[in-house]
């Protein structure tokens, strides 16, 4: 796994992109799929390393931005929203499988790689975050809760 | 032209496809290897084309496309011939080729990685390491989760 993870950092968007693309492909069944779903929380433990990816990978843009407008053409753009996906795709899966007394390790990374997507300065990106936010929000298992326990992990945390 | 042949012939009619291909051409060099994983991905990504004709015809009630003489495509061949190919590729993921895939990554990210590469090796393995993982996502559209979703419980052992 850890070589699998590693490759999203690699340099050559060329390899870091099928990567990326074979994680989201993953994860998007996860989402649909019950009976595999809690294998991906194997993935937790690997969460800093997608942190690194995804935070080297937005270093990129930056550099790219300068140069040209980002589309889904250009491959280091897309590298980069997989990336955001797997952090959204991670926490929804997470979120499906919700246990206050077993929270993931790295799950505070989680929330802050989250809010980072949700900032982006890309709508197109953006929206993926927000897209969980709106079912953390509606997620059932909170009705009782009134407020879904990722903001309430969020808000704690703040004080 | 192997996997015009492989979709008209195997499994029923040339069982040992694979042992000629991953066992013997694969053994052979790094650009055997990339040619024996890309006849599985080419079948792979052609059943996947045939699932998603499937169901656009299914909705749309296109007329059925006449199977050509000199390009075949799983698009184009009898249900029960797509069905025993659906059939053998699925065990193939179960049996041996997530398994394999998963140790090509492995081995040539390692290789790559490594200190005092020539650029010809780094080439070489950049080439088989994009085939492995191209091969991996034409696998992850469409074969069952819990065998292409396998690797992630064992990847970690993998050094």
């Amino acid at each position: 796994m850890d070589v699998f993870v590693q490759l999203l950092s690699y340099p050559d968007v060329t390899i870091a992109l099928p990567v990326s693309d074979v994680l989201v492909q993953l994860l998007t069944r996860a989402t649909r799929e019950t009976p595999c779903k809690g294998r991906f929380l194997m993935l937790f433990p690997r969460l800093p390393l997608v942190g690194n990816a995804l935070r080297a990978s937005s270093q990129t843009l930056q550099n790219v931005m300068n140069n040209e407008r980002l589309s889904e053409q250009n491959s280091a753009y897309r590298h980069h929203r997989r990336l955001c996906q797997v952090v959204v795709l991670l926490a929804s899966i997470q979120l499906d499988l919700w246990n206050p007394k077993h929270l993931p390790p790295n799950y505070e990374l989680l929330l802050d790689l989250l809010l980072e997507v949700t900032a982006h300065p890309s709508l197109n990106v953006t929206i993926l975050a927000l897209q969980f936010w709106k079912r953390a929000i509606a997620h059932q298992t909170y009705r009782t809760v009134r407020v879904p326990p990722p903001l309430v992990f969020l808000c704690a945390r703040s004080y | 032209m192997l996997v015009n042949i492989a979709l008209r012939e195997w499994p029923n009619k040339w069982p040992d496809m694979v042992d000629l291909l991953l066992n013997n051409l694969a053994s052979r060099g790094l650009t055997e290897l990339q040619f024996a994983l890309n006849v599985f991905r080419r079948l792979s990504e052609d059943v996947s084309n045939a699932f998603e004709n499937a169901d656009a015809t299914a909705k749309t009630a296109q007329p059925y496309a006449a199977p050509s003489a000199v390009d075949t495509t799983a698009r184009t061949l009898p249900r029960s011939r797509q069905k025993a190919i659906v059939e053998a590729l699925t065990n193939l993921a179960r049996d041996r080729l997530i398994n394999d895939l998963v140790h090509a990554i492995a081995a040539h990210s390692h290789a790559l990685m490594q200190q005092g590469v020539s650029n010809e090796e780094k080439a070489a393995h950049q080439a088989v390491l994009l085939m492995a993982l191209n091969t991996l996502y034409a696998f992850t559209e469409w074969a069952p989760l819990e065998y292409v979703s396998f690797f992630l419980t064992f990847l970690s052992y993998v050094r």
